[in-house]
């Protein structure tokens, strides 16, 4: 499995970069809007480039095939969600959170796709897994970015004497949000326990007999557990609001750690 | 004017604890006006108690001394020290007609171009008349305020594009609900300002509106002008289980909902967020009630501040409106001179023309006058004295400083032996 190349790694760089003026920008009291979309789109770009130009450099347009490979289709397909939802403008200032987020797996791509090159078996299980445990991040970001904003806006309602921007959105929408993010992530997140679990099954004499004591499993399962928790809330409602952002949030922490651990542990 | 008199505090020099306890409720103001003309023997009152303000203007025959008033206020409220006292202040002749003119214009309220605030003073002035407490001093005062107040508002742009507590009011709940297909609207209390945000919120089409207050028939009438439905006040807890969205302005003189009282209330909510507006002074609602999760509580200054601030482009109306204020302080001021010395300018005319007829009689047997020549020195006289007179008269009827003002009268009653002007209301 090729390694990416210089070009490809300056490219991922470089949309980070985009990504983070892209907020800086949104940030600004004097946001402009078509600058925010046009520097995370361009962003967006620059790493599908870097995607397809990775996909004819080994010859396969399978896609996780490699750490780089599934980091920068975890990067793109975050862009994009947060892309559309701005473009829908119900959440207008939700890349306050999820850009960052981008940035942070462009440059996790650039830093683990160079360091150590994974080379992934293709079974059914595997495949499904791999699909299940990187696409379920997706939203949980979502549910995170979410879970980041519902606080935000609670704290500017709580200090009564700053203004509430209107783009911002309701405390409700994003509410909403993190529970039907959590819902389609938690799903997705089952369906990889499950299915890694049946994989490390088949390869046990590979992982050993504690391969349920793998960071990647027990950080893996502790977000599945909170997550677990949020959705839990519509029968425990003492949960609903903050403590639910919260959770959702931590549990997007716990997945980031999971998917930096599966980067550098085998 | 210099015994006119007026103590008072507003939302700049009080916090909102400070003025709810020394608010009057209205049921309580015509007491509280016996109570006072009884203390200070025939001064006339008028209090003005609004939202953001608690004043006293009094008008007396002697000078008022302040601690008399913050005695009066102590004992009224049933306060237990002088603390409030602090946030008070005080202002005589010119300052008060310049202050009372701001307010009916506006020009001192938290939100620059409210109309409200002239309803209040025609109120506040319509209850003290009514009680023969307003006489020769507070009744023109008054009246010429709600003239200017009116020419303020009509005349520059202060009212136009203003932000209203009510619009705050459903800008905040927008960033807390999502849709309002799905949520209850009570409004505890029927008042005018309630009725107000009330107003806003139907805008917003809820799925249930409700108006609730002790008296249902009451609760009923008003909830029909809006579509909703009147309840009984009696069955509060279930009300705000019901819920979304709470306006209050009830005039309760303690907290209706107390944080003891709502935090059980929470679980049969199953957590619901809600917005809370207390609108009332006193409050409704006890502070501490919006520490509790998923309740987002709002009083009347954290409105108004919002509302205060979007008005930092208006410059040029308030620069207009201070010109109008001034220059009918003036005319007020001259009006009102003129009126006072009126009957010792008079008399001074009387008793020149007096003097001038009596030597005229004298001089005219002996000089054998025939009746014309008679005539033309008795309008020679005329004029001799108008001219003289001019200067002096002129000078008493300018705006000058009241102090010197007062002295120039005392000392022309003296100088020219003319009995002083009779008061009207003696």
């Amino acid at each position: 499995m090729p390694e990416p190349t210089t070009g490809q790694l300056i490219l991922a760089i470089t949309a980070s970069l985009l990504f983070l003026a892209s907020v800086f920008v949104s940030i600004a009291r004097s946001a402009n809007r078509p600058t925010v979309i046009a520097l995370a789109m361009l962003g967006t770009a620059l790493s599908t480039t870097a995607l397809v130009w990775h996909a004819i450099q080994r010859q396969s347009w399978l896609p996780l095939d490699d750490n780089f490979d599934a980091l920068l289709w975890l990067a793109i397909l975050t862009a994009l969600v947060s892309l559309y939802l701005q473009r829908r403008k119900t959440i207008g200032r939700i890349d306050w959170v999820l850009s960052p987020i981008v940035a942070l797996l462009l440059i996790a791509a650039a830093v683990f796709g160079k360091t150590m090159p994974h080379e992934y078996t293709h079974t059914l299980w595997a495949n499904t897994h791999r699909f299940a445990v990187y696409t379920g991040p997706i939203a949980m970001a979502l549910a995170a970015a979410s879970g980041v904003m519902y606080l935000m806006l609670n704290a500017k309602l709580r200090n009564k004497h700053s203004t509430v921007d209107a783009r911002f959105g309701s405390l409700e929408r994003f509410e909403n949000l993190t529970y039907t993010a959590v819902t389609i992530g938690f799903a997705l997140l089952t369906l990889g326990l499950i299915t890694g679990v049946v994989r490390a099954m088949q390869t046990a004499s590979k992982l050993g007999d504690t391969w349920f004591l793998q960071p990647k499993v027990l950080l893996s399962t502790a977000a599945y557990v909170l997550y677990a928790l949020v959705l839990h809330s519509p029968i425990n409602p003492s949960f609903r609001g903050r403590r639910t952002a919260l959770l959702s949030i931590v549990g997007f922490v716990l997945l980031l750690g999971t998917i930096g651990v599966v980067q550098m542990v085998r | 004017m210099q015994r006119l008199l007026l103590i008072g505090l507003n939302h700049t020099t009080a916090p909102l604890d400070v003025r709810e306890r020394v608010a009057f409720a209205p049921s309580r103001a015509q007491v509280a006006i016996d109570a006072l003309r009884q203390q200070i023997d025939g001064c006339e009152v008028v209090i003005l108690s609004t939202c953001n303000r608690v004043e006293l203007y009094l008008a007396g025959s002697a000078e008022i001394d302040r601690q008399v008033i913050v005695d009066f206020l102590r004992r009224f409220h049933d306060l237990p020290n002088d603390q409030f006292a602090s946030h008070l202040y005080e202002m005589r002749g010119r300052a008060v007609i310049e202050h009372l003119f701001a307010v009916a214009s506006s020009l001192d309220s938290m939100v620059l171009g409210e109309t409200q605030i002239i309803g209040q003073v025609r109120q506040a002035y319509e209850a003290s008349r009514l009680a023969a407490a307003t006489g020769a001093i507070l009744n023109p005062l008054f009246q010429r305020a709600l003239t200017v107040g009116k020419e303020v508002l009509s005349q520059t742009h202060l009212a136009e594009g203003r932000v209203s507590v009510a619009s705050v009011a459903v800008d905040y709940a927008k960033r807390i609900f999502d849709t309002f297909a799905d949520k209850t609207v009570l409004c505890m209390g029927t008042g005018k300002m309630s009725q107000l945000v009330l107003r806003q919120f139907v805008s917003l089409r809820p799925k249930q509106l409700l108006v609730a207050s002790r008296d249902l028939g009451r609760a009923t009438r008003v909830a029909e002008q809006f579509g909703g439905v009147g309840v009984s006040s009696m069955e509060l807890d279930q009300l705000l289980i019901q819920a979304d969205v709470v306006v209050s302005s009830t005039g309760h003189p303690h907290s209706l909902v107390t944080r003891a009282r709502f935090e059980p209330l929470l679980r049969p909510r199953r957590y619901r967020p809600i917005f809370m507006i207390d609108i009332a002074v006193p409050r409704d609602i006890e502070p501490s009630v919006g520490d509790l999760d998923n309740v987002y509580l709002y009083n009347l200054d954290d409105l108004q501040e919002v509302v205060a601030r979007t008005f930092d482009t208006r410059g040029q109306s308030v620069i207009d409106a201070r010109h109008i204020v001034n220059a009918q302080v003036d005319a007020f001021l001259v009006w009102h001179r003129q009126r006072e010395i009126g009957p010792m300018i008079d008399a001074l005319y009387q008793r020149y023309h007096d003097i001038a007829r009596a030597e005229l009689e004298r001089s005219g047997v002996k000089m054998q006058l025939d009746n014309q020549q008679k005539q033309q020195i008795e309008e020679l006289l005329h004029r001799v004295v108008q001219k003289m007179l001019h200067d002096p008269v002129s000078q008493l009827r300018s705006p000058i400083p009241h102090e010197s003002g007062q002295a120039y009268i005392h000392a022309i009653e003296k100088l020219f032996k003319l009995e002083p002007p009779r008061d009207e209301n003696a």
